[in-house]
């Protein structure tokens, strides 16, 4: 049986020797033995503060250093990251450049290990999901998904990404809840305005009304149903260069939705908006 | 879409002209390669671009990134679009370790490959990370001076200026030479 051991001894040292180690600063980041699905690997990074132990992903996820498709719908990704979160109680921060950070702490220099070990599963989780394949992307799930990544991309860089929440979920009166596309936190005239987005487009014309009259019912809702104390303002983003996008036949739907919006539709050609957006959606003044 | 290419079918199907574009002689347009501050870009990334010639012939061009606060964190990568669209051979100064997972003459510690490493394709078209000697004896140096860095990875895919020397980096903005380490947990309020 000593040939036996033997395999058990050559597999513990391999894997102990998957562990490694860099500094910075005051912070070890430990570079562990766990993989993710797109050839990265997880590292955890420690330090402590003078009362506790922190171990965090160093903000990697967030600033995608580990290089993430997001191959899943964001919502998805969300839920499921969820129930990791709140398997290993894993809290968050932001950190001074604005990203979000995960990481566990501990008081116990022997717990160290465990909140690494619970924390670094958590990252590879994460990483994995992100680049989860579950369905084939269909030509329209592509396509929207492009058109939603260059609007989004577009607002973050003019309002500034803490300001604006994509895919977002808002609670309403009544027990009424909407998912919008976007939502920009603004200030004008002293006041906070939530500015709710909805994107149109679609491949197919049919797949462009449905986008329609999902905003129109939406931004209906959202007039009926709102906060009082809060300000908001509703508008659409048309995507005039989908295969979708029909002059005539969509024109009773387009007349529908701008009675629901608080500005004209903001038109945009191949992911581009035509028109300046801090002139339609100030900021700050 | 879908997840990370793993097998580059250029490079498979003519891994000889790969090989000859990553190790045959490289000429850049420039002694420079001017850093600015990507415009659309959300992550504060500085970009440099300059455009080579290849053998006389086929032409692209490097590209180096380096994120504005965490400065240590920087990337070169050499481009020929005309033969594939990934980039022909890199470098990542950090970030996680590259795992080779395909590759089977590997043990387990040596199939994950820390940064700062070299990213390039194997005959099989797969991307694999390694590290040199160079990159072993001088990773402090490496990580403090991105100047030092590209020298190495142009010596590695055999890249030089048109007058036959390195390349520099230039910038608009004035930032410390020196890249102070990145403290990940130093600007974050804990609870």
């Amino acid at each position: 049986m000593e040939s036996l051991k033997s395999i058990y001894d050559i597999v513990k040292s391999d894997f102990c020797n998957l562990l490694d180690y860099k500094l910075h600063g005051n912070t070890i980041e430990i570079l562990t033995g766990i993989p993710t699905i797109n050839e990265s690997m997880v590292s955890v990074f420690v330090s402590w503060d003078g009362k506790k132990y922190i171990a965090s992903d160093g903000a990697w996820i967030d600033d995608n250093v580990y290089d993430s498709e997001e191959v899943l719908d964001g919502d998805l990704v969300n839920r499921v990251s969820q129930q990791y979160r709140d398997y290993y109680a894993i809290k968050t921060v932001v950190n001074g450049s604005g990203s979000l950070m995960y990481y566990k702490t501990c008081n116990d220099v022997r717990m160290v290990s465990a909140i690494v070990h619970e924390v670094g599963n958590f990252i590879a989780m994460y990483v994995n999901i992100s680049n989860t394949k579950l369905v084939e992307p269909t030509d329209e799930i592509i396509k929207q998904k492009q058109f939603q990544t260059s609007i989004n991309k577009t607002l973050r860089h003019t309002y500034g990404r803490k300001n604006v929440h994509t895919n977002y979920p808002i609670d309403l009166t009544n027990n009424k809840r909407v998912k919008l596309n976007a939502v920009v936190n603004t200030r004008t005239n002293q006041s906070d305005i939530i500015n709710c987005l909805m994107y149109i487009t679609g491949t197919r014309n049919d797949m462009f009304v449905k986008d329609l009259t999902k905003a129109t019912v939406t931004f209906k809702v959202i007039a009926q149903n709102f906060l009082p104390e809060l300000k908001y303002r509703r508008f659409a983003i048309i995507n005039t260069s989908a295969t979708g996008y029909k002059g005539d036949s969509t024109n009773v739907f387009l007349e529908e939705l701008r009675e629901f919006t608080d500005a004209d539709l903001i038109l945009a050609k191949n992911g581009n908006l035509l028109a300046s957006l801090s002139g339609v959606i100030p900021y700050n003044t | 879409m879908g997840r990370k290419v793993i097998v580059c079918v250029e490079v498979l199907n003519d891994h000889e002209q790969y090989t000859d574009l990553l190790l045959l002689r490289k000429q850049a347009d420039s002694v420079n390669v001017k850093m600015e501050v990507e415009p659309k870009d959300r992550k504060h990334t500085e970009v440099g671009k300059v455009d080579f010639e290849h053998n006389n012939s086929d032409k692209g061009y490097l590209e180096c990134r380096q994120n504005l606060i965490h400065r240590r964190r920087y990337s070169f990568n050499i481009f020929v679009k005309t033969f594939m669209q990934l980039p022909l051979f890199r470098f990542d100064s950090s970030g996680g370790r590259h795992w080779n997972p395909k590759n089977e003459e590997l043990s387990l510690p040596e199939k994950a490959v820390k940064t700062p490493h070299f990213q390039k394709f194997n005959k099989d078209g797969i991307s694999i990370a390694y590290r040199t000697e160079y990159l072993e004896e001088n990773e402090e140096e490496i990580l403090n001076d991105i100047q030092t860095s590209l020298h190495g990875y142009c010596n590695e895919c055999n890249l030089e200026t048109n007058i036959g020397g390195q390349l520099t980096i230039i910038r608009q903005i004035n930032l410390l030479d020196y890249l102070p380490p990145n403290d990940p947990h130093s600007d974050a309020k804990f609870e």
